[in-house]
């Protein structure tokens, strides 16, 4: 892996089961689930939703971090701090935008390297 | 060990649920709260590990449940989120056995869970 995709994850928890299928298994689940999650967080806020932005971003930190994709990990931890006080601020207008942003980066690395993966 | 995992998130379950598998537990899973409720009341665990935000029933309801009305001692492990500091002590004061802040190793989960494997076989 080259030195900027190893900034946007780091998969050595997942590597630690020691299997190939397992870890393909995951990573296609992640990028199944995580863009439609992080843009239902991206609705939920516009309509005022912070209930849900507060439970996706936690139910996102979860996954995010077994991949220890740290910095969409930082931005998901305080989305959901500042949505759980219920208040639409501009910090949270930024940190969605953000999150989209470092998920499509970490989108596009991940299915590169999932590519590499499933042709080894 | 006859282990319970509650947890709703997939990818952390998936880990959970194959890592304690290999080290040759036997595993049931809940996504939700009030199925672990369910399959406390219906099966003889040795050890329930939760996490604390779930749908319908949350970590520390079914912790409270566990050390309230289960039939005998069962140890549980509260899974928390960096910031859910106070929660853990909580759980604690709730009588959790132990707790494991997320995101975690495979191989972290293994030793803590390994801890009470001795003492169901003592």
């Amino acid at each position: 892996m080259s030195t900027a995709i190893q900034t946007l994850f780091d998969l050595s928890f997942l590597e630690q089961m020691d299997d190939k299928d397992f870890l393909i298994s995951v990573l296609d689940l992640y990028l199944a689930d995580t863009g439609k999650d992080m843009e239902e967080m991206s609705k939920a806020f516009d309509a005022g939703n912070l209930e849900v932005v507060y439970k996706t971003a936690h139910k996102l930190k979860s996954s995010t971090g077994m991949l220890q994709a740290n910095t969409l990990f930082t931005i998901l931890e305080s989305t959901e701090r500042i949505a759980k006080g219920g208040t639409k601020t501009s910090e949270l207008t930024e940190l969605l935008k953000s999150g989209l942003v470092e998920f499509k980066q970490l989108e596009i690395a991940l299915e590169l390297h999932l590519n590499q993966l499933k042709s080894t | 060990m006859k282990i319970l995992i509650a947890e709703d998130e997939p990818i952390m379950l998936k880990t959970m649920e194959l890592k304690l598998k290999r080290d040759g537990h036997q595993v049931i899973i809940a996504n939700n709260g009030r199925d672990a409720i369910q399959l406390i009341t219906d099966n003889e665990f040795d050890l329930v590990i939760t996490d604390i935000m779930m749908p319908y029933t949350s970590g520390l309801e079914i912790l409270g449940f566990v050390k309230n009305n289960a039939t005998k001692r069962i140890p549980v492990i509260v899974l928390s989120a960096m910031g859910q500091e106070n929660v853990v002590v909580e759980a604690f004061s709730l009588g959790a056995d132990d707790y494991i802040t997320k995101p975690f190793s495979p191989n972290e989960l293994s030793l803590r869970v390994m801890r009470f494997a001795a003492q169901v076989a003592a």
